[in-house]
């Protein structure tokens, strides 16, 4: 993912109107990829409330990307604008070089859509759902083979209606399977899944983008998109607070370092660290934003006094941190 | 420019058809909407057959355009607008329109099994009218022009009902201005004999397919005052109304 011109939580764009002129494909192949999707200056409102605010990105084509934020920070809204279910009330969206809403039949053909709501219907059986969607799109896949992949075999002569929540989730994957898509929207995907059907699922996306498809999936599952995402991005209240590989998303989070101390030594006693140290309950505490340096010091220190750190752990930070603190500083605000 | 050009979809059959088929299905599985959709619709045409027509007009057409407009107000505009406000709030609607389906494949595949209902009823119908009055149809050709205009326009005015319909069950109420709009234009216009029918009377929702059906029934006294304006009053309502539902629609719940 690149960001065309991402102003920061404290900046702010100037936002051009909406120009339907379909967007050239910046064709990077000399670089070694072209843009499959695009947002620029992508804004959003329903009436007063401003859904998606001034978001601009870009993803290119073969790339597994991950939109991550709290209920309401806008992805499901992103989302649905950038595969045209909704107007750009500002901005401009194009996935493979076209605009969405005034090219829908012709990216129908190389885009899916796996929306939160599955959009079934629900007096259809999962095989004519799935035969269906398959003859509209010219495809001559049978419905059989394809619920297998989803481990829904056994449930193909069963009306949509009927199916539960997580198997409804699964079909709907079998269906952008059908399209064979060169770009996927997949808003939360797994929601409803068990944790076996989420690994399937998992797989599934995984080869949908070792095969070449661009997804782009919305999720509020840290360890999904830590799984599968090459890139991330944190939205909060409409804009994107936080974006890049999870290690650099995380990089300037505390990693955390904990051991037991023997009962005779308190935090005094301890070598010169770089982050904040506690001790509470004979247990000390590092939060640093050098792991390593500090591990090797508290280790070598303990080497050098004969001493046993029982229960040594070091911890990188991880998204739940990250989202941990934007959601106490989103609580602030408020 | 793409990397690599897009693919073009090529359906094994027309999309229309394929989701003719669907629909077809869904009616059929549905308590609710099959029964809005046959029974109803067959009892009230029939039931016309038993009422003393002479308070109304006094020949068989005026019967069977009151029965027509009764099959195709029950059996296409209220069954219809239940059926899309359902297939909307499922969500399928805003997912026919990620395929690529065109937008007149998608109202086609929608509409034609509900018309080919009500066109099976109406022929039924019809016999029956026939063997009860012992005539038969002077213009079997108007007929059909006049089921056509009808359909397109209940189908139109389907579309643009469920503009405004938030649910199936909700369909029980926002169809109700309609439906009582239909009975009475054809009420205005079977109550006003076929020399004396106006532009006014054309207009009215209903209004110029009862006028087409009576004169295709009983033979038209003039055809290009009662026929040419009555065919060309009813296109342009008919036209309107679709232009208007189209602009109204919408494909995926108000969010």
């Amino acid at each position: 993912m690149r960001f065309l011109h991402y102003p920061g939580p404290l900046g702010r764009a100037k936002v051009e109107r909406m120009d339907t002129t379909p967007l050239p494909l910046v064709d990077d192949r000399a670089s070694g990829f072209a843009t499959a999707i695009r947002a620029e200056h992508l804004t959003c409102r329903y009436g007063g409330f401003t859904a998606v605010d001034d978001l601009s990105f870009e993803v290119p084509e073969g790339e597994l990307f991950a939109l991550l934020g709290t209920n309401g920070a806008g992805k499901t809204t992103t989302v649905e604008a950038l595969h045209g279910a909704r107007r750009a009330d500002e901005g401009r969206v194009s996935v493979l070089g076209l605009d969405p809403r005034r090219h829908r039949r012709r990216l129908s053909a190389e885009v899916a859509v796996i929306g939160q709501d599955s959009g079934f219907a629900a007096d259809l059986t999962a095989a004519e759902m799935l035969r269906l969607w398959n003859d509209l799109h010219g495809r001559r896949a049978e419905p059989g083979e394809l619920l297998e992949r989803v481990d829904l075999a056994g449930k193909a002569d069963t009306r949509v209606g009927a199916l539960s929540g997580g198997e409804r989730r699964r079909l709907d994957l079998a269906m952008a399977l059908a399209v064979g898509p060169r770009v996927l929207f997949a808003d939360e995907p797994t929601t409803g899944l068990d944790p076996s059907s989420r690994r399937r699922s998992w797989e599934l996306l995984r080869e949908l983008a070792a095969a070449g498809t661009t997804v782009l999936l919305t999720t509020h599952y840290l360890d999904e998109a830590t799984e599968l995402a090459e890139r991330i991005a944190i939205m909060d209240r409409g804009r994107i607070v936080r974006f890049g590989t999870v290690e650099e998303v995380t990089a300037s989070h505390d990693s955390l370092i904990s051991a037991r101390l023997p009962e005779h030594l308190g935090a005094l006693d301890l070598p010169r660290l770089s982050g904040r140290v506690s001790v509470a309950d004979g247990t000390v505490s590092v939060r640093t934003t050098e792991l390593q340096r500090d591990l090797h010091r508290l280790l070598t220190w303990a080497d050098f006094q004969g001493i046993e750190l029982v229960g040594l752990k070091a911890t990188p930070a991880t998204l739940d941190e990250v989202f941990a603190e934007l959601g106490n500083h989103s609580g602030q605000e408020n | 420019m793409t990397s690599t050009a897009l693919r073009t979809v090529r359906p094994a059959r027309p999309s229309w058809m394929l989701l003719a088929a669907a629909e077809t299905r869904l009616i059929l599985r549905n308590r609710t909407i099959l029964l809005s959709a046959t029974l109803v619709p067959l009892v009230f045409g029939l039931a016309i057959i038993q009422f003393d027509l002479q308070a109304v007009a006094g020949v068989p057409g005026a019967m069977a355009a009151m029965q027509l407009m009764s099959l195709q107000a029950f059996g296409i505009y209220m069954t219809a607008t239940m059926a899309l406000a359902a297939r909307r709030q499922q969500l399928f609607l805003k997912r026919l329109r990620t395929s690529p389906a065109r937008t007149a494949s998608i109202v086609s595949g929608l509409s034609v099994p509900l018309v080919a209902l009500v066109m099976v009823q109406t022929a039924l119908v019809f016999a029956a009218t026939g063997a009860a009055t012992d005539t038969a149809p002077a213009q079997p050709a108007l007929l059909a022009v006049g089921f056509l205009l009808s359909s397109v326009m209940m189908v139109g005015f389907a579309f643009l009902t469920a503009a405004f319909t938030s649910s199936p069950e909700a369909a029980q109420f926002t169809t109700l201005p309609g439906f009582m709009a239909f009975v009475a234009g054809t009420m205005w216009a079977l109550t006003t004999p076929p020399a004396e029918l106006g532009i006014a009377h054309m207009i009215v929702p209903g209004g110029a397919p009862t006028a087409l059906t009576r004169a295709a029934w009983d033979g038209p006294s003039d055809w290009t005052t009662e026929i040419g304006l009555t065919l060309i009053a009813g296109a342009i309502v008919t036209t309107a109304v679709c232009m208007l539902a189209a602009r109204l629609f919408r494909w995926q719940p108000r969010g």
